[in-house]
């Protein structure tokens, strides 16, 4: 009887996919998994099974290692004067099986699980990519590209042909006519592109569990877009009163005291957008996270008037998260409400606490844009 | 100082609340009540008004001097650049999402409380102080907003 392992590995795969949907919240929630990306796969803690094993009691009559020696001595005859600290552990050690997940499959539960829309590709943002594919077979090229087994089937068939094919002595001698090698060729495919520009406010009224937030959304969101886009650029802009690209480690670190002008991120977005990601060929998506108190209604006024009359109209969409701190959060979110309320180009969400993540994402993630 | 006295006299004269003025050495005192009573005052908002100075330094000394209901202020942002600096009371000093604000810009400092909404937000709460408190909140923000930048 032959055992179909297929089955069991699709059975296990089930189980796996039915741990991370029912705990996908709590999953969304902390840095467990994160914490755990390694490649283009995580690992998802699974519930244990206690595998029965024998237990072996003491032997009356004695066993193995019979000898003069009394109970404790040291094997080698010598003891050891040094003594430890404290007192050993009675308690059994705690395991946890993990399972490996790719992120692919990962993206698929959450955009299951939250009913994610794939998202549409803008129709001009579709750019070519050359790519070389090795398709034929030509008779001339290096010989680092020698198809052996073709060489050789040529110089068989020539052979054979030729009367010079001995069965008894099978030898195949291959010349300059019989080589031949691996030709490419270079085709235009379409893909699409698509950059995630992030904002972070890290003025001194951003915290360190409200940046724990943003990270954690970023990962989800990052997930979900490299799961509809093959070619995903990322870039980090962080802002007090002034803004700076930074890098991924840099963003997610920096805290600063100074005052929150969030016009200075929006404006070094746009500047970036401009040189480096013409809008026809490329998907943008800017992302702000912020707790909201800009520091006046003058520079929100700047902020609206840039995201209207520039921004919006060349991104695929523009996301705002407002994070809630110790102090609640300020009057941002309200004017972004007041001036895009019916503008589909613009998500907004609300984060109170982490709890709230996996709502959020849906809020930022849902039109599919 | 401006002198208990002189605060007592302009509470004295506004039992339905409104806006108190008083002034000390170098600041004035705008006080926005909302209940003014023998013992205490209801305040929406307070703003001392001084001499230009240092942003930096002057949060720094809020955050040092000035403790309403006794809680402690910790700088938020800090932003001389805009001319400005937040103050608000530390997390675990905090009571039912309640806090203390300063708003300090280069010519004074406003105090007001607000509770943080349970929807996102937050709201302007009245404040009560006893006219002791009071006068001590006045003084603290008089003395250190009246020492100009080259002080």
């Amino acid at each position: 009887m032959s055992l179909n392992i297929d089955n069991d590995i699709h059975r296990f795969k089930q189980i796996v996919r039915g741990k991370v949907r029912r705990d996908l919240r709590k999953y969304m929630s902390s840095t467990e998994m994160i914490g755990k990306e390694k490649g283009r796969a995580v690992r998802v803690p699974l519930p244990q099974i206690g595998i029965p094993r024998f237990r072996y009691g003491k032997n009356d009559t004695g066993g193995i290692g019979q000898g003069d020696g009394e109970k404790g001595d040291a094997v080698d005859g010598q003891t050891d004067p040094a003594q430890g600290q404290g007192q050993a552990g009675n308690q059994p050690g705690e395991h946890v099986l993990e399972a490996e997940i790719t992120l692919e499959e990962l993206a698929e539960i959450m955009g299951e699980e939250l009913e994610l829309p794939r998202i549409e590709p803008k129709g001009k943002k579709q750019i070519k990519a050359e790519r070389d594919r090795y398709t034929g077979i030509s008779r001339v090229g290096p010989e680092s590209l020698r198809h052996t087994r073709r060489t050789f089937r040529e110089a068989l068939k020539r052979q054979i042909a030729s009367g010079t094919w001995s069965p008894s002595n099978p030898r195949i001698i291959p010349i300059r006519d019989d080589k031949r090698y691996r030709s490419w060729t270079t085709k235009a495919e379409p893909q699409s592109s698509a950059v995630i520009i992030y904002m972070m406010d890290v003025s001194g009224s951003m915290g360190r569990e409200q940046k724990e937030i943003v990270r954690l959304e970023a990962f989800w969101i990052d997930l979900w877009l490299q799961h509809n886009y093959k070619n995903v650029q990322n870039r980090f802009i962080i802002h007090d009163a002034a803004a700076r690209e930074v890098d991924r480690d840099t963003f997610f670190r920096t805290r600063e005291s100074g005052g929150t002008l969030i016009s200075s991120a929006y404006q070094l977005c746009w500047e970036i957008i401009q040189s480096d990601y013409p809008p026809s060929e490329w998907n943008i998506y800017p992302f702000h996270f912020s707790d909201g108190d800009n520091w006046s209604k003058a520079d929100t006024e700047k902020c609206l008037a840039l995201l209207k009359q520039q921004m919006v109209p060349a991104v695929n969409q523009f996301s705002y998260a407002q994070v809630d701190s110790d102090y609640g959060s300020g009057q941002f979110y309200d004017d972004m409400q007041g001036a895009f309320a019916d503008d589909e180009r613009v998500t907004l969400s609300r984060i109170p606490d982490r709890d709230h993540i996996m709502d959020s994402i849906k809020e930022l993630l849902g039109k599919g844009r | 100082m401006s002198g208990r006295h002189d605060l007592d006299q302009a509470l004295d004269a506004a039992p339905q609340g409104g806006k108190i003025a008083v002034a000390g050495d170098g600041w004035s005192a705008r006080i926005d009540a909302s209940r003014v009573g023998p013992i205490g005052v209801v305040v929406n908002r307070l703003r001392v008004q001084g001499r230009p100075g240092d942003i930096e330094r002057r949060a720094q000394a809020i955050a040092t001097e000035l403790r309403p209901q006794g809680e402690r202020l910790d700088t938020v942002e800090v932003a001389p650049g805009l001319g400005g600096a937040v103050l608000r009371t530390r997390p675990e000093d905090m009571r039912g999402g309640r806090f203390f604000q300063v708003d300090l810009d280069e010519g004074g400092a406003d105090l007001s409380r607000q509770r943080r909404k349970a929807e996102g937000g937050r709201q302007p709460q009245p404040f009560s102080l006893t006219r002791e408190e009071l006068g001590r909140v006045v003084d603290t923000l008089g003395e250190i907003l009246s020492t100009g930048s080259t002080d």
